[in-house]
């Protein structure tokens, strides 16, 4: 059905999937190989430079930064695919019903969404976070709740058009149940691209969300667990200065092209099918 | 015509109740929060009682919805608890959201005017390799934190002129140093970290590109190119659909995005207000904030509603 | 061909940046200083953040104030009648003091200032500034009878709070927060608040009422929340002064000709509070365990320099105990071995356990305290390697209160007291201290402290706040950490500079502005 290797001759599905895949595989490293964060750190060897044994030197209590960048994808791996289930599960449920039945549900679930894109999303974040003192999760979920209406949106059009053309009356003709039309047909054959496109940018954003989050007000991942965005954010004290750089460059890059590689797929995706 | 009204009608509704429902859920949140300005305001615990009173904390919620009501009807938003005791919070807010519109709206223009000029300069045949060059530019610039990009652009400009200023070479420019002083520099490197930052320019480029390339493959769109009729007069206005929709999505975005831009710029926009705000549990304060921009973000969507039935047939059949 | 030209158009426009606003910015004759939050109301009656306690320096002034040696001498007082150990002090103002807009000081201001802290519907939280004073009546036009609740030995100390004009408040009533007062204050001191800026920045100009000669033509604070970009607008002299610096910045900052670093020493200490409710920590062989497994030298090396207390006052405080039996608390493993045995737990793989449970607390430290995370992070170790489980949580301020002042639900806290000239350790420790969150309860201490408010004697005083030190010492209510030297950053375009050891601005009217 689908050629999958038509895909990956794409330049940004292949560097997507490569960073898709070098991202479990430290995930499964950082699983295995144990890290104590308590135990790394050491007064002696603050701000250690660049060396053999510490590739990207150590941070202000001499954690190796390399270490804590490997093991930061602990904290946003399983919670980031928390995020988009549940965006996945909102958005095409909800979506879906409402564009297929329509009625009440589509009315109250039409409602529900426009609640919350009313609201300034991160300001929303924000403040729950200041009320709840969740971990990663707390966030992954309220970005995937965040974050569900434009999935549900994208599917809703999906649906709508198929109603607008003879496809689903054909279908019924054919003796096919209103489940089996919906999920397979409508969604899985048609949706899939831009919903997969939705669930790797969501993925991108739960990271960037932690980073803004660890910044302003130290939200996010908690000492002594390491994080892309709570490294930054304690780094940004000595960019200005402009010494210990690398404490700094080390985790922005890795988001740098984390991200790329999640938007990079997700629309490489999203052109191959639908094309 | 009539059924048009009615829609028209039902869509206005809908967005009362819209407003309606934002403003208990916030409400609701603000008392849910752990601690109360009652101990950012004092240190005197035999007071807290009349101060519960004297700042309504101790009704009911419900009573609290209706009151707040009642003063933004008349346009009275309340005053100020903690950020600046005794302020009216309408006196606070206004110098706050025009800065922020300051920052938001060429905000928003820049990065859909930078997205379609890049989706324009890619349609065009030839230099295929400044292409590449400028599309994954483009895109990693892009993907850089907020307030990182905020950081690099601001010592970008401030390492530099420094050493120039410390040399002779020039005298001292009224922005320098940023972002001290309130200058013009100061929020055109707002706009731009608003704009690009974030996966924001990424994400808009890709949309719109995506939206553009399916509507060029379009039947009638590739008849109109065959026939060599006007290309562009078919492209706009379908464009404009879909562009709006990302438009009034990435609205909401841009608000979020604002809180880290103003801190890290020091521009004392909504942004900063509402996060100190909620930092010191000013809850009249957060409340209104957070109503007027949920009763901005609903009102483009009824706007991008009201647009999409007034250029598309289809919809309004439904 | 396109490309040639946008790209000379960049370069254009990037030479422009620099070259074109070269027009000098028309040359700074104010001295320019930094707050991480911009004062929430100018009005001493409601005054309670650090940046607010400054800008009341710069406007207002009080009857008495300190000299450079840090002793109380009339300011607003020309002349005062007043025997040690009595109940009545009779005040004559001085004739040559106006207010901001003109208006003479008058006894009539100072009686309606008493009389607005004391009273309970202004709901003034600084109330107990003035609960010394039973009365408060002008007997002429510039005299004021002053009648106090108990015998007083040195009331000038006390008569500190700010004078505020009658004539700008409705009389006889209490003062509400949204008085329009604090749109335009009015004070007597050496600068008059003239603008409130729109990027909450405060200008304030030199009064032209103010009797000496000040030679600072203006003030602007500015409010910049970022305190990394506090020291680098130093640098690039968009700011004149710093007041507190972070202590990684003292190092880059100490090599800039351009700039002078004071020691700031407010009396402010880290410590580590036990929750004494805790059924572990009640026990005060834990305690000491814990206080035998950390190494306060390691701690504090990272962050700065300081010294390492005993108890709960700075060094120089006359009410610091010297004694050599009461010492700071030190590692020794061996002890902590053995107390935590005592109390029945056993070492297993990492950590201490009893009944199958690890020996385990949450730390709880406020999320805007400078450097505690580098503390919070090291301690953590240094408990770990002893076998302890630590785990850190970070509170903001308003849940800090709610969660640690009201609720008391913590284990372990890792924060600072900030002391003022009077080092009252009432609200901390007496049983009924309002700042008690720990629970402590001792009642000979309860009784010292009772008695140390009654004795003027300033010698009987000295003795028993050193023996409360003695007993906190003992008794590991707290582990008592260290005091952090600070500093202020200012530009050396600021001459004469002193800064109050407490206060901050007190003798700004003799620095000098180049």
């Amino acid at each position: 059905m689908w050629n999958l290797l038509t895909l990956l001759r794409r330049p940004k599905a292949a560097f997507g999937i490569a960073v898709l895949v070098s991202l479990t595989l430290i995930r499964i490293y950082a699983a295995i190989w144990p890290y104590d964060p308590v135990a790394d750190v050491d007064v002696a060897r603050i701000f250690a430079p660049m060396s053999l044994e510490h590739p990207l030197g150590t941070d202000q209590v001499g954690r190796d930064i390399l270490l804590r960048i490997l093991h930061s994808t602990k904290a946003f791996y399983f919670p980031g695919l928390a995020a988009c289930a549940l965006a996945a599960v909102g958005g095409i449920v909800g979506g879906g019903l409402s564009g297929y039945y329509g009625g009440v549900f589509a009315g109250a679930f039409r409602y529900l969404t426009a609640l919350i894109t009313a609201f300034p999303r991160f300001i929303l974040i924000l403040l729950v976070c200041s009320i709840v003192d969740g971990g990663m999760y707390l966030i992954a979920a309220l970005t995937g709740v965040v974050y569900f209406p434009q999935v549900a949106e994208t599917v809703y059009r999906k649906v709508i058009y198929f109603r607008s053309t003879e496809f689903i009356e054909a279908a019924k003709v054919h003796g096919l149940s209103d489940g089996r039309i919906l999920f397979y047909h409508i969604l899985w054959y048609n949706c899939l691209p831009p919903i997969l496109k939705h669930l790797l940018y969501l993925f991108g954003y739960v990271i960037l969300i932690e980073t803004s989050l660890s910044y302003l007000g130290g939200f996010g991942v908690q000492e002594p667990l390491p994080s892309w965005g709570n490294m930054l954010a304690q780094a940004k004290d000595y960019v200005l200065q402009g010494e210990h750089l690398m404490f700094a460059f080390g985790p922005a890059a890795a988001i740098l092209i984390t991200i790329l590689g999640l938007l990079s797929l997700g629309d490489a995706i999203n052109e191959w099918g639908t094309r | 015509m009539h059924h048009t009204l009615l829609t028209i009608a039902r869509k206005l509704g809908f967005f009362v109740a819209v407003l309606a429902g934002v403003s208990l859920a916030i409400i609701a949140l603000s008392r849910a929060v752990p601690g109360d300005a009652i101990d950012q305001i004092t240190d005197t615990p035999e007071h807290r009682a009349e101060l519960e009173a004297m700042l309504g904390l101790d009704r009911p919620l419900l009573a609290q919805y209706a009151h707040w009501w009642g003063g933004v009807l008349h346009g009275d938003f309340g005053e100020s608890w903690v950020y600046r005791q005794g302020a009216r919070v309408s006196t606070l807010i206004r110098p706050a959201a025009w800065k922020t519109t300051k920052l938001i709206l060429p905000a928003l223009a820049a990065t859909f005017a930078g997205a379609f000029l890049l989706i324009a300069f890619f349609q065009f045949d030839g230099l295929p390799k400044v292409k590449k060059v400028v599309r994954s530019s483009a895109h990693v610039l892009s993907v850089i934190p907020l307030f990182l990009m905020g950081y690099l652009l601001i010592m970008a400009f401030n390492i530099p002129t420094f050493v120039l200023i410390e040399r002779g070479v020039i005298g001292r420019p009224s922005w320098f140093a940023l972002p001290g002083e309130e200058a013009w520099l100061k929020y055109v490197l707002a706009v731009v970290t608003l704009a690009v930052g974030n996966g924001t320019l990424s994400d808009v480029l890709l949309h719109l590109e995506a939206e553009a390339n399916q509507l060029i493959r379009q039947e009638f769109m590739v008849s109109t190119r065959a026939r060599g009729g006007n290309f562009w007069s078919h492209f706009i206005p379908n464009i404009l659909v879909p562009t709006t929709t990302i438009f009034v999505n990435k609205a909401g975005f841009f608000l979020g995005g604002v809180v880290v831009v103003e801190y890290v710029f020091n521009i004392n926009g909504i942004g900063m207000m509402i996060w100190r705000a909620a930092n010191l549990r000013d809850v009249p304060l957060v409340i209104a904030i957070t109503f007027l921009v949920a009763a901005l973000v609903a009102f483009l969507h009824l706007f991008g509603d009201l647009l999409q039935v007034g250029i598309d047939p289809r919809v309004r059949e439904q | 061909m396109k490309s040639r030209r946008l790209s000379s158009l960049l370069l254009v426009i990037a030479l422009g940046v620099l070259i074109f606003p070269a027009e000098e910015a028309a040359a700074q004759k104010a001295l320019r200083y930094a707050e991480d939050l911009a004062p929430r109301i100018v009005n001493p009656l409601f005054t309670t953040t650090m940046s607010e306690i400054r800008m009341n320096e710069l406007i207002f002034d009080s009857l008495f104030c300190e000299n450079y040696e840090l002793q109380m001498v009339p300011s607003l007082v020309q002349d005062y009648v007043f025997k040690k150990g009595g109940t009545t002090m009779d005040l004559t103002l001085r004739s040559d003091i106006k207010w901001q807009d003109g208006t003479p000081l008058t006894a009539k201001d100072v009686v309606f200032t008493i009389n607005a802290y004391k009273n309970k519907r202004t709901l003034s939280p600084n109330a107990r500034q003035v609960a010394f004073i039973k009365s408060a009546t002008a007997t002429g036009e510039r005299s004021v009878h002053l009648v106090f609740v108990k015998p007083q030995d040195y009331p000038e100390r006390r008569l500190d709070f700010q004078i505020l004009p009658a004539h700008k408040f409705k009389s006889g009533s209490y003062v509400k927060r949204n008085d329009p007062f604090k749109n335009r204050p009015i004070g007597t001191g050496p600068f008059v608040l003239t603008h409130f800026g729109d990027d909450n920045s405060i200008t304030l100009e030199r009064n032209q009422y103010y009797g000496k000669q000040v030679s600072i033509p203006a003030i602007v604070m500015k409010e910049i929340p970022d305190k990394s970009q506090q020291a680098n607008l130093l640098k690039y002299e968009s700011l004149d002064l710093v007041v507190k610096v972070l202590p990684k910045d003292v190092a880059a900052l100490e090599e800039n000709r351009k700039i002078e670093l004071y020691p700031y020493q407010t009396n402010s200490w880290w410590y580590i509070g036990f929750n004494l409710r805790n059924p572990l920590l009640k026990d005060p062989r834990i305690r000491r365990a814990i206080a035998c497994s950390i190494d306060i030298e390691e701690l504090l090396k990272p962050i700065g320099t300081g010294d390492i207390l005993s108890g709960p006052y700075v060094k120089s405080s006359p009410y610091y105990n010297h004694d050599p039996d009461v010492q700071p608390a030190h590692l020794d493993l061996a002890r902590a071995e053995q107390l935590l045995m005592e109390a029945g737990f056993t070492r297993g793989a990492q950590y201490w356990e009893k009944n199958g449970k690890p020996l385990q607390f949450k730390l709880t430290v406020p999320r805007n305290q400078d450097s505690a995370r580098e503390v919070v992070l090291n301690l953590q170790t240094q408990l770990a390697k002893a076998g302890i489980k630590l785990d850190p949580s970070w509170e903001n301020d308003a849940s800090w209160k709610k969660k640690i002042w009201h609720d008391r639900a913590f284990d372990m806290v890792l924060a600072v007291w900030t002391f003022d000239a009077k080092e009252d350790i009432y609200e901390q420790f007496h049983s009924k201290g309002a700042k008690n969150f720990v629970s402590y309860h001792n009642p000979e201490v309860d009784r010292l402290l009772d008695e140390g408010i009654q004795t003027i004697d300033p010698q009987k005083r000295k003795e028993i706040y050193r023996t409360v030190h003695r007993i906190l010492n003992q008794d590991l209510p707290y582990i008592f950490l260290w005091t952090l030297d600070s500093y202020s950053a200012i530009s050396t375009r600021v001459e004469n500079v002193t800064i109050h050891p407490f206060a901050y601005f007190t003798f700004i009217d003799d620095w000098v502005l180049k």
